[in-house]
């Protein structure tokens, strides 16, 4: 199965969901802040980069993790992949979709906005790693979540259990 | 069997509109009416989707969102392509159109009975500008630079 991770840029907290989900980042405990901004693609997506789903790597249980950046727009994820998955045949129980954007506190979106989009890495990133650092917990949580989930079989594309399509972030 | 996809950043669904001048369903010149019946006569369309198969056996399929043309572009090609479908199938086509305000205010107007002539007015008037460079992109086979030439 492909679990997809997504929220607004696709470089911090859907970043954070897939290293976790890949036991690149603690299960048990929350990391350091040099743990955390060195992570994997952490605060590395640009803005140009929204709608590319990245390749993160597979979990040793037979799924690729994936991340993605959609804005504010997730019904665009949800809606273009099951047309697409209609029209190629592609089946729609073959991915999933793990909206993570409800978990982006107002630290988070301040810092990724200068981070990522105005270009100012030098505050954005410390203030992004911080509101990622709040936020930890609960990112975890979503990924115990999908990973109970998964040998289930009980996901389907574009609404998934774990999706949150009136996420507005 | 090969796929085009069309993607436009627009309000108004012009990916949709490049899509079916492709099909054969709008005509090479621009007819009003025939845009009108399409997209506006049940109020403001902002479907997409399949579309249908061209007589050449090819499919077409277009998406638009506000804003988000690049965004659904690179969505659509990673999707497939992480999914294992050939390049060789299918061919994403962005349209670069740069929407003006009045197009855009034109397709919210025409959600009320009230404010649809004055809307339908303002997107007829659009789209007479944006409607030949539509026609010549899918021409040109969807390699080609759009300008609204300042709508």
């Amino acid at each position: 199965m492909k679990v997809i991770y997504h929220c607004y840029g696709g470089a911090h907290s859907s970043v954070t969901a897939a290293n976790i989900h890949l036991g690149l980042m603690p299960g048990k405990r929350t990391p350091g802040y040099n743990e955390l901004i060195n992570q994997k693609l952490f605060d590395h997506n640009q803005f140009k980069d929204s709608g590319r789903i990245i390749f993160m790597g597979h979990d040793g249980r037979g799924n690729e993790v994936y991340i993605v950046g959609r804005r504010s727009r997730p019904s665009l994820l949800y809606d273009t992949t099951e047309c697409l998955s209609y029209a190629f045949g592609i089946n729609s129980r073959s991915y999933l979709l793990v909206d993570v954007a409800s978990h982006v506190n107002i630290i988070m979106k301040a810092g990724g906005i200068l981070s990522r989009r105005l270009g100012l890495v030098s505050i954005g990133r410390p203030l992004v790693t911080w509101g990622t650092l709040i936020s930890y917990r609960g990112i975890l949580k979503l990924v115990e979540k999908t990973l109970k989930i998964i040998p289930a079989g009980s996901c389907t594309g574009g609404i998934g259990l774990v999706s949150n399509a009136n996420s507005n972030n | 069997m090969k796929t085009v996809i069309f993607c436009s950043g627009c309000h108004f669904p012009v990916s949709s509109i490049a899509g079916f001048i492709y099909l054969g369903i709008l005509p090479p010149n621009l007819s009003r009416e025939a845009v009108w019946n399409t997209f506006c006569i049940d109020g403001p369309y902002n479907g997409g989707g399949y579309l249908g198969k061209a007589p050449d056996g090819t499919r077409i399929m277009a998406f638009s969102a506000p804003s988000s043309g690049h965004l659904l572009a690179n969505l659509a090609g990673s999707f497939l392509e992480i999914n294992g479908v050939s390049k060789n199938n299918y061919q994403v086509v962005e349209l670069p159109i740069h929407e003006g305000p009045l197009l855009a205010l034109g397709q919210m107007l025409l959600k009320w009975p009230v404010t649809r002539p004055v809307g339908r007015r303002l997107v007829e008037n659009c789209l007479k500008k944006i409607y030949p460079l539509l026609v010549q992109a899918v021409k040109l086979d969807a390699n080609f630079q759009i300008s609204d030439n300042g709508i």
